[in-house]
C-alpha cells in the first residue's frame, strides 16, 4: 500500500489510498494513463508540448511523485514527469494518495504520490492481446503473456501505439498537441524457492517520438521533434525473515534519454538541437516489524542522479541523496474488537549533496468510531529540490537574445500540509460518502526573476530563485450510490483555493470548481457494460504579457493581465460487449463535447476509439 | 535464468540505439556560405538590400555607395564603408565608432519616403555614445515586450551621408526574413541629390 509502504488493506490504510483495479482500468477502456486518470476526482492534468502532467490538490506536476512499484522513474520534461510515457498494458493496479507523504518517500511527495504497480502472472498460462483504432489515425496494439514455472513466473509483453497530431487553430500550421508514436516492452522474472521469499527482476523500455510544428511570434516555422527512451531494470525481493518480520531490498536503476530538434524551415538560423541523458539509481532496504500493536517500519535509501545534457554548464551533472525513514503504526485494539484508533507518526530525513539536509515529520491518525465509519487526519512536511535545469540551465534564445541561467545556490522548497477526511458506509448497500479537506502551504518556491524588462540593446537574463510563497487549500466530497445490481452513480466534488502569495491573486490555471460524475452498468445475461464520465471544471485563471519567449510567470516585469478560460465538460463513453469469457469487443467515445482550445486547454479533441481484447 | 541474462543484455543494448534526430531528420534550408549583404537595384536608382547580421559577434560591413559587403579586413583597409551592423544595432563610419569616419546620419521623422528627392542641408550627426540609427527618435525599430519582436519604426527616414559623401535615403523595412529568422535586416536605399549647401 503506497501510503504505508507495506501491504494493508485498503480499509486499513491510515493515509486514504485511492485504488484504479486492473478490472477498472478495462472497463473504463482508458488507451492510457492520461486518460485514465483525466476524469478521476480530485485530479487535473496538464498539458503541454512536452509532457502530461498531474496536479493533484491544486498543486503543480512536479509536486507529485510518480512510482513504478514504489520506485522512482527517471527523467523529466521540464521539472515534472511526463504520465504519457508509462503504459498501462502491464499495470495491474494504480494507487493514488493525496497529500503529503514525503515522510515516507522524500522528495517530490506533495501534493501526493501516484504508484503504478505492475502486474504479476495469476495463472500457469495466460496471455491478452488488445487492439484498438480510432480517430486521428490512433492505433494501438498490445500483448502480455505470463507464465508460472514452478518456482518461477514469467511474464512479457509489448505494444506499438500511434497517433496524429490534432490542432485547435487551424488559421496557422502549428500544432496544439503532437503527433506520437510509441514502443514499449518488459520482462518480469519472479522467483518464490518458498512461501516467506519472493525475489524479482524486470527491464523495460519505452521509446516515445513526438512530431509537432510551431509558429513564432515573427512567423518563423518549427519542425519540432522530441525523442524519448527510457530503460529500466529492477531487481529485489521481500522475505519474511522472521517472525512478524519482513525485510525489503530494492534496486533500481534507470536510464532516461531525450532528444529535441527545432529544424526552422527554409532556414538553418533558428535551428536547434538539444540532448540529455538522465542516470538514476536507486536503492532501498526496508524492515517492517510487529511488535504487540505496533507495526515498525524502517529504512534506508540511496539515491543517485546524474544529468548530462548540452544545456547545463557545465554540461555534466551529479547529485547523491542518502535517506532514513522510521514510521510507528500503534493501534489501541485489534481489528474488529471495537473503536479504533490507530497512530502513526513518521519521520524521513534526506541529505544530499546539493542542498543539505531535509527532516520530513508526519504524524497520520485513524480512528474507526464504528464499523460505518473513519475519520482520518494527517499533517507533515515536504520539499522538492531544485531541478537540474534550475541549478545549472545555460540557454540562450537564438531569435532575440534573452538568456535563462540556471542558479547554483538554490536551496529545496518547502511544504506544509494538513488532512482531515471522513469515510461513512451508508446504512444502504453499497452507498458510501467520503469527503476530506486539505491545507498546504508552500514557501521557498523557486520562481523566475528577470534582471531588467528585455529590451534586445540588453539581452534580459532570466534567473531562478527561491523567492516565492503560495497555498492552495479546499475540500473533496464523493460518494457511491449503488442503484441496482451491477449499477453505479460515483459523484465527487472539488473546491479548490489556490493563492500565490507573493503575487497577492489565485495560482494560474487551477478551477475553483470540479464537479465529476460516473454511471456504471453491467448487465450480466447480455454481456454489455457502459461507463459514463463527465467532469466539469470551472473557469481558470492565466496570466498574460508578462514573461514571453517561453518564460512565463516572471517576478519583477511589472503588471499582467489576467485572461480567464472558459470552464468545460469533458464527457466520455465506454461500452464494453463480453461475447465470450475470452472475447471482448468495445467502444470509447472520448471528449464528446469537444472541450479544449488552442491556448489553455490543448486536450485531444472529440474522438471514437475501437477495438478488441483476447484474453487467455 | 540464461534467458533472462540475454533479455537483460538484449535490453541493455537497446538503450540509446535509437538514430540521432539530426541523422533520421536531417535540417532543411540553406547554410549561408555568400555574401551577407545582397542589394537588388530596382525602378528609379531604387535599392533594396537583404543583410545577414544574424552573427552575435562579428560585424557585417555596408557600402553603400558600391551597393555591397565589405569584408572586414577590406572595409578597415579602405575605410570605404558607411554602415557596420550586428544584430539590431547600426552604426555609421564617423564619430564615436570610427573617429576616422565621415560619415553623417540625419534622421527626419514622419516624411514621406518616396518623395524625398533632395538631402536636407543641416540635422546631420555622428555617432556618439549612442549609434545614430539606434538613439534619436527612439532609434529604428520599436521593441514589442509582450511578443519580444523588432518592429521597425516606419516614421523615421535616415540620410546618410557616405564616405564618398553621397547622399542616400534609407529606411529599415523589416528586421526578419521570410523564413521568420531574426536579424536578417531589409533595408530600403536609393541616391538623392546632394542639398544646395553641404552640411
Amino acid at each position: 500500500m503506497t501510503s504505508s509502504r507495506t501491504p494493508r488493506l485498503l480499509e486499513d490504510a491510515v493515509v486514504a489510498t485511492e485504488v484504479i483495479t486492473r478490472a477498472q482500468i478495462e472497463q473504463l477502456g482508458a488507451r492510457d494513463l492520461p486518460q485514465l486518470l483525466q476524469q478521476q476526482p480530485g485530479v487535473e492534468l496538464v498539458y503541454t508540448n512536452r509532457s502530461t502532467g498531474v496536479r493533484l490538490q491544486g498543486l503543480d506536476p512536479e509536486y507529485t511523485l510518480i512510482l513504478v512499484d514504489g520506485q522512482r522513474v527517471s527523467g523529466r520534461a521540464g521539472a515534472s514527469t511526463d504520465i504519457s510515457r508509462f503504459s498501462l498494458r502491464e499495470l495491474e493496479r494504480v494507487e493514488i494518495v493525496k497529500g503529503p507523504a514525503a515522510a515516507l518517500y522524500g522528495a517530490d511527495a506533495i501534493g501526493g504520490v501516484i504508484n503504478l504497480i505492475t502486474r504479476h502472472p495469476q495463472k500457469e498460462l495466460e496471455g491478452t492481446i488488445r487492439g484498438t483504432i480510432g480517430t486521428l489515425l490512433e492505433g494501438d496494439v498490445r500483448a502480455n503473456v505470463g507464465a508460472k514455472l514452478g518456482k518461477f513466473d514469467v511474464r512479457a509483453g509489448g505494444g506499438y501505439r500511434t497517433r496524429e497530431s490534432y490542432d485547435w487553430d487551424p488559421t496557422d500550421v502549428a500544432t496544439s498537441l503532437p503527433a506520437q508514436k510509441r514502443f514499449d516492452g518488459d520482462v518480469e522474472v519472479g522467483f518464490q524457492p518458498t512461501e516467506a521469499v519472493r525475489l524479482n527482476a524486470r527491464v523495460g523500455y519505452v521509446r516515445q517520438d513526438f512530431v509537432g510544428v510551431d509558429v513564432n511570434d515573427t512567423h518563423a516555422v518549427f519542425d519540432r521533434r522530441q525523442r524519448t527512451e527510457q530503460f529500466d531494470a529492477w531487481l529485489g525481493g521481500t522475505a519474511k525473515a522472521w517472525e512478524g518480520g519482513t525485510l525489503t531490498a530494492r534496486t533500481h536503476f534507470g536510464l532516461f534519454r531525450d532528444q529535441f530538434q527545432l529544424d526552422q524551415r527554409g532556414s538553418r538560423a533558428l535551428d536547434d538541437y538539444s540532448q540529455g541523458n538522465t542516470r538514476l539509481w536507486e536503492g532501498y532496504t526496508q524492515v517492517d516489524q510487529q511488535v504487540g500493536r505496533h507495526l515498525l517500519t524502517g529504512g534506508l535509501e540511496v539515491i543517485s542522479e546524474t544529468l548530462d545534457s548540452t544545456r547545463l554548464s557545465p554540461t555534466v551533472e551529479s547529485r547523491f541523496r542518502l535517506a532514513g525513514f522510521v514510521q510507528d503504526e500503534w493501534s489501541n485494539v485489534d481489528k474488529g474488537e471495537g473503536p479504533r484508533i490507530t497512530i502513526a507518526p513518521g519521520l524521513r530525513l534526506d541529505g544530499d549533496s546539493q542542498f543539505g539536509f531535509a527532516p520530513t515529520p508526519r504524524l497520520a491518525i485513524k480512528i474507526d468510531p464504528s464499523p460505518v465509519l473513519t475519520l482520518r487526519t494527517s499533517w507533515g512536511l515536504g520539499f522538492r529540490p531544485p531541478t537540474f535545469s534550475e541549478l545549472f540551465l545555460q540557454f540562450s534564445n537564438p531569435a532575440i537574445g534573452y538568456v535563462v541561467q540556471g542558479n547554483p545556490n538554490l536551496t529545496a522548497e518547502r511544504s506544509a500540509s494538513a488532512t482531515l477526511g471522513l469515510d461513512y458506509r451508508l446504512p444502504i448497500d453499497g452507498w458510501t460518502l467520503s469527503a476530506s479537506a486539505w491545507h498546504t502551504n508552500l514557501t521557498n518556491l523557486i520562481n523566475v526573476t528577470a534582471n531588467a524588462p528585455p529590451n534586445p540593446d540588453n539581452p534580459t537574463v532570466f534567473r531562478y530563485e527561491n523567492i516565492a510563497n503560495a497555498y492552495t487549500q479546499g475540500v473533496e466530497v464523493s460518494g457511491r450510490i449503488k442503484v441496482s445490481k451491477g449499477a453505479w452513480i460515483d459523484v465527487g466534488y472539488m473546491g479548490l483555493d489556490a493563492w500565490d502569495v507573493t503575487r497577492n491573486r489565485p495560482l494560474e490555471g487551477r478551477s475553483n470548481h470540479r464537479v465529476s460524475l460516473q454511471l456504471t452498468g453491467k448487465y450480466k445475461p447480455t454481456g454489455l457494460e457502459m461507463v459514463v464520465r463527465g467532469t466539469y471544471a470551472s473557469a481558470r485563471p492565466y496570466y498574460l504579457g508578462q514573461g514571453g519567449g517561453g518564460v512565463t510567470n516572471v517576478l519583477g516585469f511589472g503588471d499582467s493581465t489576467v485572461v480567464y478560460a472558459p470552464g468545460y465538460f469533458d464527457l466520455e463513453v465506454q461500452v464494453t460487449y463480453t461475447f465470450r469469457s475470452w472475447l471482448k469487443v468495445f467502444v470509447n467515445g472520448y471528449n464528446l463535447l469537444n472541450a479544449g482550445d488552442q491556448s489553455f486547454n490543448p486536450r485531444p479533441p472529440r474522438g471514437v476509439l475501437g477495438g478488441l481484447q483476447l484474453e487467455y | 535464468m540464461n534467458s533472462f541474462r540475454v533479455t537483460l543484455l538484449l535490453s541493455l543494448g537497446a538503450v540509446g540505439c535509437a538514430p540521432d534526430l539530426r541523422t533520421e531528420f536531417p535540417f532543411d534550408g540553406e547554410t549561408k556560405d555568400g555574401p551577407l549583404i545582397v542589394v537588388t537595384v530596382g525602378d528609379n536608382n531604387s535599392r533594396v538590400g537583404s543583410v545577414d547580421a544574424t552573427s552575435k559577434s562579428a560585424w557585417v560591413y555596408f557600402d553603400l555607395d558600391h551597393d555591397k559587403e565589405l569584408k572586414v579586413e577590406e572595409a578597415l583597409a579602405t575605410n570605404a564603408w558607411d554602415l557596420q551592423l550586428q544584430r539590431f544595432t547600426i552604426k555609421s563610419n564617423g564619430g564615436s565608432g570610427n573617429p576616422s569616419g565621415v560619415v553623417k546620419v540625419a534622421v527626419l521623422k514622419d516624411i514621406n519616403f518616396d518623395s524625398l528627392g533632395t538631402a536636407p542641408s543641416s540635422g546631420y550627426v555622428q555617432d556618439g555614445d549612442t549609434p545614430a540609427f539606434n538613439g534619436p527618435e527612439g532609434g529604428w525599430y520599436i521593441y514589442d515586450i509582450t511578443k519580444h519582436g523588432v518592429n521597425p519604426n516606419t516614421a523615421l527616414t535616415y540620410v546618410v551621408e557616405s564616405s564618398e559623401q553621397k547622399f542616400y535615403k534609407l529606411r529599415i523595412t523589416n528586421y526578419y526574413d521570410a523564413a521568420g529568422t531574426a536579424a536578417t535586416l531589409t533595408i530600403d536605399y536609393a541616391p538623392i541629390t546632394a542639398p544646395a549647401v553641404l552640411p
